[in-house]
């Protein structure tokens, strides 16, 4: 519990119009996109809502003095109940920082606030002829301190790389309260310890990150997107694997199941022939003049695996439908069983196919049906595990599938998780991932930053 | 590939929610889908102005599968909080899973009704208009309210500062507008005709629900509507004694709302296509199927209507357009200096979403040779929203200020649009957002009444001869 005059001093900074602490509203941030379960329910004590940096800083300060949690929060769409509050304490919404600051140009670079939504900067930049690639299929809700946070990929990351590849420079209040800034607009930057990217993937729980400055790269020219059907999952991942490795760069090339295609047909026209059991979702994108030959390629590599459908969007809002297709895919595949345990595993680009065979073999194991679908062009895969948790031995027979997913990802050179983060859904694996000594250093550096443990308290390890 | 607006798909089929344990079960299924991805999150106008979580679907579902695992309790705050929604049914368009949550919304309040009860502005609305005989009583008081003729009085009156509702609603309700379609007798049902030049070759017969709004607010649109039909050749019966009960369905109020419902049937029974002017009218029509469903009764009847119910839009879309639309609309310019060319459209939520119905209306006044300019966010809700805009107001001005800011900035002379709400909600954006600017507010079918007076042209023009037969 918060004390009242805490409370008070914490309301008194950011004003009663941007606090709330009624129950029906502490009830609504007390969860994110992950599937720990809404009750029993995370209350935090209080939300606020700052507006700058000088409000966060004043808010982290009493909370450090106080020793009372508290935990970033951006749109909560996070899949592993990162801004889930679950030591309670205080919530602290970066959502209404949301200006876009400054597009230079000349250096192109973006200085954003960390409630600026992910789409909402890939459309201004584009907008003046620039490009920000890293597009979670969440873009069109998560923010940008949440895409630092958990160092989001997305379906162009086979391509062009992930957050953490753009990110140049930040401002971030430490758990004490002082305000630093890390990196900067020169290119090259060898000025002590590579702080912007210790910040990248943190998860709240270093530092509150409250100002973002990114690189961009030039439009591409043009853009293609090709949708090819396989009759086996098995034709789709050596497919992928095939491409890659005979020197096509896709922009993206998403894989999807069966499972997971229908999911998404119930709500949305879709054209599928009756022997297809995969689709991959190809975009190639580039000069103009390059486009025609790499399409050939990929239909060729397409047809060498078996395809039994390629087909090429005709126009912009047919590539742009088969994107949304793909991006609702996920809560769509959640929405056909009363349960989805969703991962996000991520293994080698040569281990995909290995990979996705060892998932079905779980699957028929376990009886469970577990949904594929994933940004297979950098081997990461959300496999989904559908069931109905209130049957008996459900529970258990999840348990064991889902540790036997993390087992084999680890098993084939992987790791737990590629783009989602740990937060508490996956603190259990942690330290089979990165060993005792590995979560050993990350505790230390969580030590050094933040001593009395206040920030997003409870995730990532204990 | 096409990703239809809210096509009934699978999911959509009308459930079961008649009886307690219907209705709960449904309401663990809809809450069940929910991801909560929050891709409703920067659709929610509301959220979009309040920044609060329990404004938006995710955090309505939320709340109410708190409620179903015991993590949330009944109280008048958590009725407040469902209550505190546009219904404009942009969430449900922006969801990967279509959950319902207007649907979902509706049935919980009628759980939570009886022990946490219901604002009183909404009780007392809902109470009225369940009786027709009331209504049809009160038509010209409110009417000549609306219109000005005892505002000024009830304005400097005492009454005023003991009635913050209406005061505050005062604003909401229209000025005097001048009515410009000439008085086609709206009484009396069928057999009318056109009342300029030789009557059109019969097309069928057509039933006209007039809802409560059109019939206390806005007369001039039901007789715009009346004879837009009749001059396209239709026989039109007018069906005017009755609300469609959206306001009690969504007040959490269902056992009322079904009543009316399955009285609505029976007057609306036969073969005829039933034409709504108003969108909520028609998306309660359309909606009663999943209202009865489980009433073993009604729900084949519920079914039946659904498939019968057209957007007035929908029913003038449908004819040729006039081959003279550009002749018409120079001639209009002149016959009405004040005509207005160029037009803009709201898609009324209920239309756009709650019917599918976005194509049509823009069809209809291109047809009728206006200039069509496109607005910004045109199917973004208006923020009127029935009794909202009145215990809301701030809350709903902020939304309205957008949505006055893009017809502004089309600068178009008029906006129309296919809903009295929304009608009512405009103008007042208008007078209060619209500086020195003139733009009119006007319906669809007084748009096309009007542009066919200003063409002087015969019966039947602007959306002119009949499509030859398939
Ligand atoms: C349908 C769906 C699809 C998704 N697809 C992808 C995908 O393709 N790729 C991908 O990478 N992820 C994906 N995600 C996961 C999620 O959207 C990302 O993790 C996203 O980065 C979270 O952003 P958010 O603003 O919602 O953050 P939140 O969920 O609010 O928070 C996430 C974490 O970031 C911390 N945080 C937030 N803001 C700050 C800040 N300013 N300073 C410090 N810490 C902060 C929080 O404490 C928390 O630990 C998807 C999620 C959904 C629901």
């Amino acid at each position: 519990m918060l004390p009242n005059e805490l409370r008070s001093q914490i309301i008194a900074v950011v004003g009663p119009e941007r606090s709330l602490d009624s129950d029906n509203d502490r009830f609504t941030y007390s969860y994110d996109g992950s599937f720990v379960p809404l009750v029993p329910a995370h209350l935090p004590d209080l939300t606020v809502f700052p507006l700058n940096v000088d409000e966060v800083a004043k808010v982290v300060r009493l909370c450090n003095e106080h020793g009372v949690p508290l935990v970033p929060r951006g749109a909560g769409s996070g899949r592993t109940g990162g801004s889930i509050p679950v030591k309670g304490g205080v919530v602290l919404s970066l959502e209404r920082m949301n200006r876009i600051l400054e597009i230079d140009r000349k250096n192109m670079m973006a200085l954003v606030e960390p409630g600026v939504r992910t789409i909402d900067l890939c459309k201004a930049v584009e907008a003046v002829g620039l490009f920000y690639p890293p597009d979670p299929s969440s873009w069109t809700v998560s923010t940008m301190g949440g895409n630092i946070a958990e160092n989001a990929g997305g379906a162009r990351a086979v391509k062009y790389g992930v957050t953490k590849d753009y990110v140049m420079g930040l401002e971030v209040v430490l758990a004490d309260g002082t305000v630093i800034t890390t990196g900067g607009k020169a290119v090259k930057n060898v000025t002590g310890y590579d702080l912007t990217h210790l910040f990248v993937g943190s998860e709240g729980t270093l530092g509150v990150v409250t100002k973002i400055l990114v690189r961009l790269i030039s439009k591409p020219e043009a853009k293609k997107t090709l949708l090819l059907m396989f009759a086996t999952v098995d034709d789709a991942s050596e497919c992928v694997s095939d491409m890659l490795s005979s020197g096509i760069v896709p922009a993206s090339a998403e894989i999807m199941d069966k499972t997971s295609i229908q999911a998404v047909a119930r709500f949305r026209k879709v054209d599928i022939p009756a022997e297809a059991e995969a689709a991959l979702l190809i975009d190639i994108d580039g000069p103009q003049k390059l486009l025609d030959d790499q399409a050939v390629a990929v239909a060729e590599t397409g047809r060498r695996h078996h395809a039994v459908q390629i087909r090429e969007a005709g126009t912009a809002a047919e590539a742009d439908e088969l994107w949304v297709l793909r991006r609702t895919m996920g809560p769509a595949v959640a929405a056909i069983a009363k349960n989805k345990i969703g991962e996000d595993i991520s293994v080698p680009r040569a281990a995909l196919p290995e990979m996705i065979r060892r998932l079905g073999e779980i699957g028929k194991k376990h009886g469970l049906t577990i949904a594929v679908f994933g940004h297979a062009g950098d081997g990461n895969l959300h496999p989904s595990i559908l069931t109905d948790l209130s049957r008996p031995g459900a529970r258990e027979r999840v348990d064991e599938a889902v540790a036997e997913v993390f087992r084999a990802a680890l098993d084939v050179g992987g790791t737990l998780s590629g783009e989602h983060g740990i937060g508490i859904t996956k603190k259990p694996f942690i330290e089979e991932a990165l060993g005792k000594g590995g979560v050993e250093a990350l505790r230390a550096v969580k030590r050094a930053l933040d001593p009395k443990g206040i920030l997003n308290p409870g995730k990532i390890f204990e | 590939m096409s990703a239809p607006a809210l096509a009934p798909g699978p999911a959509a089929t009308p459930r079961a929610t008649v009886g307690f344990e219907a209705l709960m079960e449904r309401v663990r299924e809809i809450a069940g889908q929910c991801d909560r991805c929050g891709s409703c999150l920067p659709v929610c106008p509301l959220f979009a102005k309040t920044g609060r979580e329990t404004a938006t679907a995710r955090g309505k579902v939320s709340l109410i599968r708190g409620l179903l695992e015991g993590g949330v309790t009944p109280t008048r705050d958590l009725f407040a909080r469902l209550d505190f929604c546009l219904q404009c049914r942009a969430c449900t368009n922006a969801c990967p899973s279509k959950v319902r949550t207007g649907e979902l919304v509706s049935l919980t309040k009628g759980y939570l009704a009886p022990a946490t009860g219901r604002p009183g502005l909404s009780r007392a609305i809902d109470g009225f208009l369940a009786q027709p005989g009331l209504v049809r009583l009160a038509g010209p008081l409110v009417r000549s309210y609306a219109r000005s003729a005892i505002r000024p009085v009830i304005e400097k009156s005492v009454l005023k500062p003991l009635l913050p509702s209406v005061a505050r609603m005062e604003g909401l309700l229209p000025g005097r507008r001048p009515a410009r379609s000439d008085g086609a007798n709206h009484r009396g049902g069928g057999a009318g005709g056109p009342s300029d030049g030789g009557r059109p070759p019969k097309r069928g017969r057509l039933k006209y629900f007039a809802g409560c709004m059109v019939r206390l607010t806005y007369p001039e649109v039901m007789k715009a509507t009346i004879k837009t039909l009749r001059d396209a050749g239709y026989e039109v019966t007018v069906v005017d004694e009755s609300c469609c009960g959206l306001p009690h369905w969504s007040h959490g109020d269902l056992d009322r709302a079904r009543k009316m419902a399955a009285a609505n049937l029976d007057r609306l029974a036969g073969p005829e296509i039933v034409v709504t002017d108003c969108a909520s009218c028609g998306s309660a029509l359309v909606d009663y199927r999943e209202w009865l469903a489980g009433d073993p009764e009604h729900e084949a009847a519920a079914k039946e209507l659904a498939g019968r119910v057209k957007d007035v839009s929908v029913v003038l879309a449908a004819l040729e357009p006039s081959p003279q639309a550009d002749a018409q609309q120079t001639n209009a310019a002149q016959a009405a200096p004040d005509h207005p060319v160029k037009v803009t459209y709201h898609d009324p939520c209920h239309l756009c979403r709650g019917q599918g119905v976005r194509a049509e209306p823009r069809q209809v006044l291109r047809d009728a040779g206006y200039d069509f300019i496109e607005m910004k966010g045109a199917d973004i809700c208006c923020g009127g929203s029935g009794t909202f805009s009145v215990e809301h107001y701030a809350d709903s001005m902020a939304v309205l200020e957008e949505k006055t800011k893009n017809i502004l900035a089309t600068g178009a002379d008029a906006v129309v649009t296919s809903c009295p709400s929304c009608l009512m909600q405009l103008e007042h954006g208008l007078k209060r957002y619209g500086g020195d600017r003139k733009v009119r507010v006007i319906h669809l079918t007084e748009a096309v009444h009007e542009a066919r007076r200003a063409g002087a042209r015969p019966a039947g023009a602007g959306t002119g001869v009949a499509k030859p037969a398939q």
